[in-house]
């Protein structure tokens, strides 16, 4: 029975789904249908017939719509309609983002992998971008930053190439005496002496001495009491060691004892930020007598700040000039330099070589991390759009139907958009999070100290919306595009094409296996050596080894120093040398005293008696220089590397003669070879001489477990000698401090290699999905013909696991060069074992494995049937 | 067969001259332009409503929903101050034209409005 009512109303039903037309507009044309039915039953048809003509008589649909948009349109572009107009827009985005979330719990595995491959990405860069900007911010704080510079001396002789931190203390009394430019310099030193207060006694090595114009040129905030660094004998203490020695008591006024002597505290400043690259608790005052002010010895470090304007290059000329005129008459290179000014903000980062070895993030760091940031966060992205993709291969049946149902194709490509910008800024939600999370986490991995409230800071988390927006527009705009252009029959029928698009996702994991493979490797070996490193012999013993530096003030009362210190309860041996392990030797050209033999390339330095035995070097030959033969005064202890240089055996060395110029030295001892530099550098030639030339460092080998008692003795004693500050450290913790970039390295070669496993194997997930549903009927066939869950599921995986061989092929060999590369930098090194590689290999191929396998189990296991059926 | 670019000039004209002499809806307005032309022009619901709504938009013509005198409820169209002004202009235009094309066929200057 024909109902007009019921027809008319599935018929408004179906328009309704159109968006171009309103309900006002539908309740018109209902009832311009109804009259000319009206019209029509009056002229003899039945209602029936005269509904399906009129019906007919309406017109073409597609056109009628077109015609409504149009006029649709023309209505946006009238401002009173706006506020329906956003009505529209708001209610349309709601549409979206409640398909978005259905279809997102729909497949809730797959989204929740789609989300976190980039959040995880973004979390990486994110933390990486924090860690770079603490490092460039360095120094940023200081109100003068941008014209204080640190006075190095550049020396760029043949046979001396160096940068070194320390000036000669009369350097900075000349330039403020004849520079204009120069609005302040102000001399630094380092020591570390013992600080005592009633009962409280402790080594203190976060220690400055400073003369006045400290405060002045640097940011360091007083909270009470002001600096008076032109008073001999006074002290700033931070807010931390306030609390120590004096608890709740103003400790203004109040005096401390500072290796012996009574300093009064003055000020009191605020704890010293991370980012500086003067970490300190006290800042007493410096002062130089006469005598001290000379251009000889160099154990400070001179800061000036230029006035407004000046031009760095030209106050460094002045320096130069003044420095030429001043260099003591003598020998040797170490007065020979060309000053540099180096900006107080790039100390922290740069450079780091010289005698001075705890420049701790260099800017290498900085760009390496910065590269590995973009890699990973590009490898997320990609994916992201990957598997947005994949998925949307799912949808083609829906599109199909939606446009069948009259979805206009601006409706599909804003549904799809929205979609993915949605997941990628839920994903981007999700990463800020991760970060905050991580934020100790990377502290502690870098040795640093980074505030939550960096992390909001607006520029960042803007530049990170941008990109969470941008992947989003991206990874939409495939499916957006292409499946709202198809014909609804074809994408109902599931034909896509995208062959192309499946080669480039291939080709993207097998890069990201081989990147993964690559870096397990690099770990590996890096962890490997590094382990090694640690325990390899040293050639000597780094224990309970003290070494003093800047023995030279005490002039000619050096051995008289070593004697005494020899004598405290605690100390084995005391020996001085220009040259300690880890420090600066001198290099040049030396020959042998046969006629025409060549000139070879040796590092030296002056040493003491004692210093062999001190150090504890092994003697493989012959002695030690003594001071029981007079002729040692020509003598020279060689190492085993050097006589093979030279080409003797370790026996022949000893009748042997080195040369330079006229000067000969005869050898009367072959050391093994020990690491006089660090463990970076290959075991150089080394020839030790008597102290013909005032020594720079005491070695003091300590046999006792109170090391501070043995230490304040030998302060002590030092006070009889020098009024300087004495200033030491343990050769020990100079090593661990070198090994702490490696080590820190490695760790974060570790996360890395990780995290790119993770993103490699959620990209073979995407394109496992895809395949997969590819093959549905393909699968469903092969089983009604027979074959095994095995063999279905050997056949599925048996391509991707084909291209994680691939990714092995090209990875090996990648991996291989890059660490004979990075291991010839090692003097002593472990071996490339080929283990690692397949160890690398194996666990990609089972990370693969394991990630395909979900994926073709659940293919091979579901009903043919059902498989086959879904047309 | 009336052509369709003259029909689809003539739209205009017709629903503001139709309304001019009383509010409308839009199948009485098809109707009517089908007695006037003699069946010449018969407007379908695609040629019609649309202009209607652009009328409307453009100021030129006013709506609402009536219960009308037979029972449904339906839109109604009326003209208002701007449309008449439109009216006139249009009214004004046409006749230019019709006189130009008079004078070349020769035929006697009729139709003058009432």
């Amino acid at each position: 029975m024909f109902n007009l009512d019921k027809t008319l109303a599935a018929w408004r039903r179906r328009l309704a789904h159109n968006r171009a037309f309103t309900a006002e507009d539908i309740d018109e044309l209902a009832q311009h249908l109804r009259d000319q039915v009206y019209d029509l039953s009056e002229e003899g048809l039945s209602e029936e017939e005269a509904f399906r003509k009129a019906l007919r008589e309406m017109g073409d649909y597609t056109s009628a719509e077109t015609e409504y948009r149009k006029v649709y349109l023309g209505k946006l572009k009238q401002k009173r309609h706006l506020s329906s107009e956003l009505s529209w827009r708001f209610s349309m985005l709601k549409n979206y983002l409640t398909i978005t979330f259905r279809t997102m719990i729909r497949r809730k595995g797959f989204s929740l992998i789609h989300v976190f491959g980039l959040s995880i990405g973004l979390a990486s860069c994110m933390l990486i971008g924090l860690y770079i900007q603490d490092e460039l911010q360095y120094d940023d704080f200081h109100e003068n930053a941008d014209h204080v510079y640190r006075v190095l001396r550049q020396f760029d002789l043949p046979d001396l190439q160096a940068t070194i931190e320390t000036t000669p203390p009369a350097l900075a009394a000349t330039i403020k005496e004849q520079l204009p430019d120069v609005e302040r310099a102000v001399r630094v030193g380092r020591s570390s002496p013992v600080v005592k207060r009633g009962t409280q006694e402790f080594v203190e090595t976060r220690f400055l001495d400073a003369e006045s114009g400290f405060f002045e040129m640097f940011s360091f905030p007083l909270q009470h009491g002001q600096a008076d660094l032109n008073r001999p004998s006074t002290l700033v203490l931070s807010e931390q060691m306030a609390t120590k020695y004096f608890s709740d008591d103003n400790p203004v006024g109040q005096i401390l004892e500072i290796g012996g002597e009574a300093y009064e505290v003055t000020g009191v400043m605020a704890n010293v930020p991370a980012q500086s690259h003067l970490q300190f608790d006290f800042v007493r005052s410096l002062h130089f007598s006469p005598d001290q002010l000379n251009w000889g010895f160099n154990n400070h470090f001179t800061y000036i700040q230029l006035k407004t304007g000046a031009d760095q290059a030209n106050v460094t000329r002045q320096i130069a000039a003044i420095t030429k005129m001043n260099q003591p008459e003598r020998e040797g290179s170490w007065s020979d330099f060309v000053p540099h000014l180096q900006p107080v903000t790039g100390i922290h980062l740069g450079l780091g070589v010289g005698v001075d070895i705890s420049s701790e993030g260099r800017i290498m760091f900085v760009y390496l991390f910065g590269i590995l940031a973009v890699f990973i966060l590009l490898l997320a992205c990609i994916n992201f759009m990957n598997l947005a993709t994949a998925r949307s291969m799912d949808r083609a049946r829906e599109v199909g139907m939606r446009k069948a149902l009259g979805a206009q194709r601006f409706q599909l490509i804003g549904q799809f958009l929205s979609e993915s910008i949605l997941i990628s800024v839920i994903g981007l939600v999700i990463a800020l999070l991760l970060c905050w999370l991580m934020i100790p986490t990377l502290n502690e991995f870098a040795g640093k100290s980074i505030a939550y409230s960096t992390l909001f800071n607006t520029s960042p988390v803007l530049f990170f919306l941008g990109l969470a927006l941008c992947t989003g527009l991206l990874a939409g705009s495939y499916p957006a595009l292409v499946l709202s252009h198809f014909k609804p029959a074809r994408t109902l029928k599931g034909e896509i094409s995208g062959i192309r698009r499946a080669q480039l996702r291939k080709g993207l994991v097998v890069f990201q296996f081989a990147l993964s493979i690559v870096l397990i490797v690099g770990t590996s070996i890096v962890s490997k050596q590094l382990n090694y490193l640690q325990r390899a012999g040293l050639g000597f013993t780094p224990d309970n080894l003290l070494i003093v530096d800047q023995v030279g003030y005490l002039g000619d009362k050096v051995q008289v120093f070593e004697e005494e210190a020899s004598r405290i309860v605690g100390v084995e041996h005391a020996a001085s040398g220009f040259s300690m392990p880890g420090t600066f030797y001198i290099n040049s050209m030396w020959q042998s005293d046969e006629p025409g033999s060549e000139a070879h390339n040796l590092d030296y330095s002056f040493v003491n008696f004692d210093y062999i035995e001190t150090l504890g070097i092994d003697m493989l030959a012959g002695r030690s220089i003594s001071r029981a033969y007079a002729t040692d005064s020509f003598a020279v202890m060689i190492n085993e590397a050097a006589a093979r240089d030279f080409g003797w055996s370790t026996e022949e060395a000893l009748e042997k003669k080195i040369a330079r110029g006229s000067r000969k030295y005869s050898v009367v001892g072959v050391v093994k070879d020990f690491n006089f530099r660090s463990l970076r550098a290959d075991v150089y030639p080394l020839a030790l001489f008597g102290p013909l030339r005032a020594p720079r460092y005491t070695a003091i080998r300590m046999n006792t477990e109170d090391t501070a008692r043995t230490i304040a003795s030998l302060e002590t004693v030092w006070k009889q000698f020098s009024d300087l500050p004495f200033t030491y450290s343990l050769l020990a913790d100079n090593l661990a401090a070198q090994y702490l970039s490696e080590q820190r390295l490695s760790r974060i070669f570790f996360i890395f290699t990780t995290l790119a496993l993770l993103i490699a194997c959620l990209g073979l997930l995407g394109l496992a999905t895809y395949t997969a549903e590819k093959r549905t009927k393909e699968i469903g066939i092969r089983k009604t013909l027979g074959a095994s869950t095995g063999n279905l599921f050997a056949l599925l995986s048996k391509d991707f696991l084909k291209l994680v061989m691939i990714a092995f092929l090209i990875a090996a060999p990648m991996g291989f060069l890059a660490m004979t590369r990075w291991l010839e930098e090692y003097a002593y090194r472990v071996d490339i074992d080929p283990g690692i590689f397949l160890l690398a290999g194996g666990l990609a191929f089972l990370a693969a494995l394991g990630t395909v396998s979900f994926q073709s189990i659940k293919a091979a296991v579901t009903n043919p049937i059902s498989s086959l059926r879904s047309e | 067969m009336i052509t369709s670019s003259l029909v689809a000039a003539s739209i205009q004209p017709f629903v503001l001259s139709i309304l001019a002499s009383g509010e409308s809806y839009g199948y009485a307005i098809i109707q009517r332009v089908k007695v006037l032309t003699g069946g010449q022009i018969k407007w379908t619901t695609s040629t019609l409503y649309p202009v209607l709504h652009r009328l409307e938009n453009k100021g030129l013509l006013e709506s609402d929903w009536r219960i009308s005198d037979d029972g449904p409820r339906r839109k109604y169209y009326r003209l208002t101050t701007r449309g008449q002004k439109a009216l006139d202009t249009e009214k004004q235009q046409w006749l230019d034209v019709h006189q130009a094309l008079s004078e070349l066929w020769n035929v006697s200057p009729g139709l003058l409005p009432a």
